[in-house]
């Protein structure tokens, strides 16, 4: 048993000097077995995401990238904090990240082709809306704010 | 916005030859940089043109000046996102039983003793921002001894074991932490040591600043606990 000598040698050496070597083997396996135990185990899998769960993580993930991009483009915000807090609130959650969401819960499948379509279609929403100034005249900053808060808090009160 | 825009990165040994390319690397993204180092002109040589930057000289082996370094770090920007642990050092030396304590811990204080506080010290604030990225530089020879260079095989040894185990620890934090593991870089030192060597196929530092980039990056979402090899054609 050539891995058990390297592992324990002297444990081995003792239990053949006393002529019970096969006893000798029988006292170490809470040690193999300990040694086992250090092996990585893998992690719990986590229970797949309901419909209304699902969509309310897209919908997050929208109103947190809505909010950072109007900081970013009218604010000359640049810190992503909203999506930053909902990462934090993903990961002790439910152990997923924004990035996560985007690519398996958004139509694309892929964050880049979702952030550019979510950024495409807010630039696009900001214009229409007269721009920054148009935006901040007709209240679009206190909407998505409101609507983050909410979802962030119907997040927070998930089980 | 560019891919780093309004993100916040500490670069250690940002003055030597690979933290000058990081440096440069990440902040041509968006990224604002700080510097920490030990040399305080050194450091602001190379803030030049860096735009958002700030130096902070500190010793990394002192735990204490670390921790101080980074929370002005963090009162600096208000955020801390990446940290990119590029200090080091490389020595050979005599056979080991013939090592002394001091160049034992010299290459260990440099090469693992750094990451190590580095690592301690700003990770409290990656968990408090909800996520963030950790490159450490390991080396090649990490994977396998060599002969008069004990010292380092080993503390570069360490510091993979190092990131695989804080991988480990941080996996659901969404923080991942790499290393990699640079062959010969191209730096004049190295060209000065080696003159008769074929620089061609040694790494440049601006190669390796942009596997780091990657390695910040959102583009490696599903990476942690790698030691990724970056040999050039060496």
């Amino acid at each position: 048993m050539p891995p058990i000598m390297i592992a324990l040698p002297g444990a081995l050496r003792q239990a053949r000097k006393r002529g019970h070597a096969w006893r000798g083997l029988s006292l170490l396996r809470p040690a193999l077995l300990g040694l086992s135990l250090l092996a990585p185990l893998p992690a719990p899998a986590q229970p797949p995401l309901d419909e209304s769960t699902t969509e309310l993580l897209v919908a997050a993930v929208i109103a947190a990238t809505e909010v950072d991009l109007y900081n970013a483009r009218c604010r000359s915000d640049q810190s992503g904090r909203r999506t930053d807090n909902l990462n934090k609130l993903l990961a002790s959650k439910f152990r997923l990240t924004v990035l996560k969401v985007q690519d398996d819960l958004f139509p694309e499948k892929s964050y880049r082709r979702a952030q550019t379509r979510l950024q495409e279609e807010f630039l696009a929403r900001l214009k229409a809306a007269g721009g920054c100034p148009g935006a901040k005249e007709a209240g679009m900053p206190a909407e998505l704010g409101d609507r983050y808060q909410a979802l962030m808090r119907e997040i927070e009160r998930l089980p | 916005m560019s891919e780093l825009t309004g993100k916040v990165a500490i670069v250690t040994g940002a003055a030597g030859n690979l933290g000058r390319a990081v440096c440069q690397t990440l902040a041509a993204r968006g990224a604002s940089i700080a510097l920490l180092g030990r040399h305080a002109e050194a450091l602001e040589a190379t803030r030049a043109g860096l735009g958002e930057s700030a130096a902070f000289p500190v010793d990394l082996v002192d735990p204490r000046g670390l921790e101080q370094t980074v929370a002005a770090v963090r009162a600096r920007f208000g955020r801390i996102d990446i940290l990119a642990n590029i200090a080091g050092g490389f020595a050979m030396g005599p056979p080991l039983h013939q090592t002394s304590d001091q160049d034992w811990d010299r290459m260990m204080d440099l090469n693992a003793r750094s990451v190590f506080n580095a690592c301690r010290a700003v990770i409290p604030h990656l968990l408090a921002a909800g996520g963030g990225r950790i490159v450490n530089i390991a080396a090649r020879a990490a994977l396998k001894g060599q002969g008069h260079m004990a010292p380092y095989c080993a503390a570069k040894a360490v510091v993979i074991r190092l990131t695989e185990s804080l991988a480990d620890e941080h996996r659901d934090d969404a923080i991942n932490i790499n290393c990699i593991l640079p062959g010969t870089l191209d730096t004049p030192e190295n060209r000065a040591a080696m003159p008769d060597a074929d620089h061609s196929r040694w790494v440049g530092t601006d190669a390796l600043a942009d596997v780091v980039l990657f390695l910040v990056s959102d583009a490696s979402r599903a990476i942690s606990g790698a030691a990724i090899p970056v040999y050039g054609r060496s």
